[in-house]
């Protein structure tokens, strides 16, 4: 699949009087391909929404590239009409209504006026369209935001923190609505602390940590690569269990080993000694525990460091 | 196009601008009641005493602009404060809006009403929309940096300018006739609607300025509260502080330092020919040319700080 963003080695500093200077970039790189949903993940202030406002324009970069749809950055302009697009919430004024705050947008950006109503009835807030936004719940602006990135269409959306303030439900209607998109051919972009939702719902991940790529690839093939082996034992003595066992731990009463290729092992070991299992499950790897291993020390870049850090993950 | 009509509809619809327009109407209301409860219709008896009262003005101050007229036979207009034509009997009609003489002061008020109006409606309306993210979510379907402030400038001007020339009709318009049926309308020949209609313009152009640099403020400082301090911080430090510390170290003399405080040139750009309300040998030319400069700085300023800010 042809990239629909391409970013290599962007680098934004920035210098404030007052702040002195920070290193939000350092020399960052991204690649998102059509058709897939992006998920795009860091720490607070990883450089996540500096690189999601330099690619709109928004922010200029001191260094590096950027394109999209195969086209500079700097020209943004002729491809905007193809990209949709929410950086952090916006604030909308609390009373205009959900419908001409859309409006007002499709106006100025020369999208006809149907299409308000066809996206507010695809976030699921057609029927409060003419109510004031400040009698939304948080999750009803956060939609409405969504929706404004849908009026135009877009072939690529861009989207930080779509999740933000959704309850569960909200949530699964934002993978929903997600998920129809990318099956409809949109390259969705998300960039989300909520671990678990990029999970559910993304094909491929970027992780940035102090400005810089850790890892990026499919999410599946991230977590496998992070797959140690790890099975949860609960026996009557953990204690010796974890003696046993070798590399284990005891948490909450159960033993947790690592670092285990076959689980009979398991049961052999133990069962040789008269500890006899009441639970033997297998812990499978999640992004939190990558990511939490990628962006804490030592594995941060830092900075000034060499690139060679970065892993990139294709199983 | 698309982006003006836009704008023009987020202009009417903000509740802020509502409020000021409303503001406008209520400020307005209040300056015609107050008019109107002093006036009333003059009787013969008030007409003979201002009749009488007028002559001996004109009598008292004849020598005065005798001796400023010798004494200045080339520069007559430093001596127009003395002068007897000015003392017309309308002038003496005490209790009795009289439109030819209260008109003058009464659109000095209209110039401060616009002021405050251009101002806060103008720094509202950029302010709140680059504090809330509302421009960054204008930007990512427009990335024209200079065509979506300009769009918004420009429509959020030629809006304050109409309402303000709306206003200044219907406000000219109410007081003259309310002195039509209550008070006395006086002498209003050509020059004096010339002179009226010139007054008027003068005080849009202020508020126009006012607006200009709220705009600029609140771009520049990315919040409507920036307007706002930047105004309360002139006033307090330049115009109040600067004035009482000068004085009290006597650093200035006379008039000689009035030409750096902005409310001195407003005050001469709504001066009215003949009147002696002057400051110094300031004049409008002086005044004008000032705030075309200040106009035309600050919007630049705003512009090119806008087109190379980043957009956290």
């Amino acid at each position: 699949m042809s990239p629909v963003i391409e970013i290599s080695g962007l680098r934004k500093t920035f210098r404030s009087l007052r702040r002195g200077e920070k290193v939000a970039l350092d020399g960052f790189d991204m690649e998102v391909s059509a058709g897939q949903v992006h998920g795009f993940l860091g720490p607070n202030g990883s450089g996540k929404t500096t690189t999601l406002r330099a690619l709109l324009g928004l922010v200029r970069a001191d260094s590096g590239s950027m394109r999209i749809f195969g086209v500079s950055s700097r020209d943004y302009a002729s491809v905007a009409h193809r990209v949709g697009a929410i950086v952090e919430s916006p604030q909308f004024f609390g009373n205009f209504s959900g419908a001409k705050t859309l409006r007002l947008l499709a106006m100025a950006g020369g999208v006809p006026d149907e299409r308000v109503l066809q996206t507010l009835t695809t976030v699921g807030l057609a029927d409060r369209r003419s109510d004031p936004v400040k009698s939304y719940s948080l999750g009803m602006k956060q939609r409405l935001a969504v929706a404004s990135a849908l009026l135009k269409r877009p072939e690529l959306l861009i989207l930080d923190e779509p999740a933000n303030g959704l309850d569960p439900a909200g949530m699964h209607e934002m993978r929903t609505l997600l998920r129809g998109l990318a099956a409809a051919g949109v390259t969705v972009l998300i960039s989300s602390h909520l671990l678990s939702e990029i999970e559910q719902v993304c094909d491929t991940v970027t992780i940035i940590s102090h400005g810089r790529r850790v890892v990026h690839g499919p999410v599946g093939a991230i977590l496998a690569g992070h797959d140690e082996g790890c099975y949860r034992v609960r026996v009557a003595d953990p204690d010796l269990a974890a003696r046993l066992l070798g590399d284990a731990r005891v948490e909450d009463g159960a033993v947790v080993v690592s670092g285990v290729t076959d689980p009979a092992w398991i049961t052999e070991t133990l069962g040789r000694q008269g500890l006899w299992l009441t639970e033997l499950t297998r812990v499978a790897p999640d992004l939190e525990r990558v990511f939490l291993d990628l962006t804490s020390a030592p594995q941060v870049p830092q900075p000034g460091a060499p690139r060679e850090i970065e892993l990139e993950v294709t199983r | 196009m698309n982006l003006i009509r836009a704008e023009v509809s987020r202009f009417f619809s903000r509740r802020f601008i509502q409020l000021m327009l409303s503001v406008l109407i209520i400020v307005f209301g209040i300056t015609v009641f107050t008019v109107m409860s002093q006036s009333r219709t003059p009787t013969d008896e008030m007409w003979q005493h201002a009749e009488r009262t007028a002559a001996q003005a004109r009598d008292n101050y004849a020598p005065r602009y005798d001796a400023c007229a010798a004494a200045n036979p080339d520069r007559l207009e430093v001596c127009a404060q003395y002068d007897p034509a000015q003392f017309v009997t309308e002038r003496f009609l005490y209790d009795v809006f009289v439109f030819h003489t209260r008109i003058g002061d009464l659109v000095m008020w209209l110039a401060i009403y616009l002021g405050f109006f251009g101002f806060l409606v103008m720094a509202s309306f950029i302010g709140s929309e680059l504090h809330s993210g509302g421009m960054t979510n204008l930007l990512l379907w427009r990335p024209n940096r200079m065509a979506v402030l300009g769009a918004k400038f420009g429509a959020a001007v030629g809006l304050v300018v109409a309402i303000s020339a709306i206003f200044t009709a219907v406000y000219v318009g109410t007081f003259y006739a309310i002195a039509s049926s209550t008070g006395l309308v006086g002498r209003v020949d050509g020059y004096f609607w010339a002179d009226l209609v010139g007054l008027c313009a003068r005080a849009n152009v202020v508020g126009l300025l006012m607006s200009v640099l709220a705009f600029a403020i609140a771009t520049v400082g990315r919040h409507t509260a920036a307007a706002l301090g930047g105004l309360i911080g002139y006033v307090v430090v330049w115009e109040l502080g600067v004035r009482v510390v000068a004085d009290a170290i006597n650093a200035f003399r006379g008039n000689d330092a009035e030409h750096l405080f902005l409310s001195a040139h407003v005050y001469t750009w709504l001066a009215r020919p003949g009147t002696g309300d002057r400051i110094g040998d300031m004049t409008w030319t002086d005044s004008g040319v000032l705030f075309l400069v200040l106009a035309i700085a600050a919007t630049a300023t705003a512009f090119t700080t806008f087109r190379r800010r980043d957009l956290i």
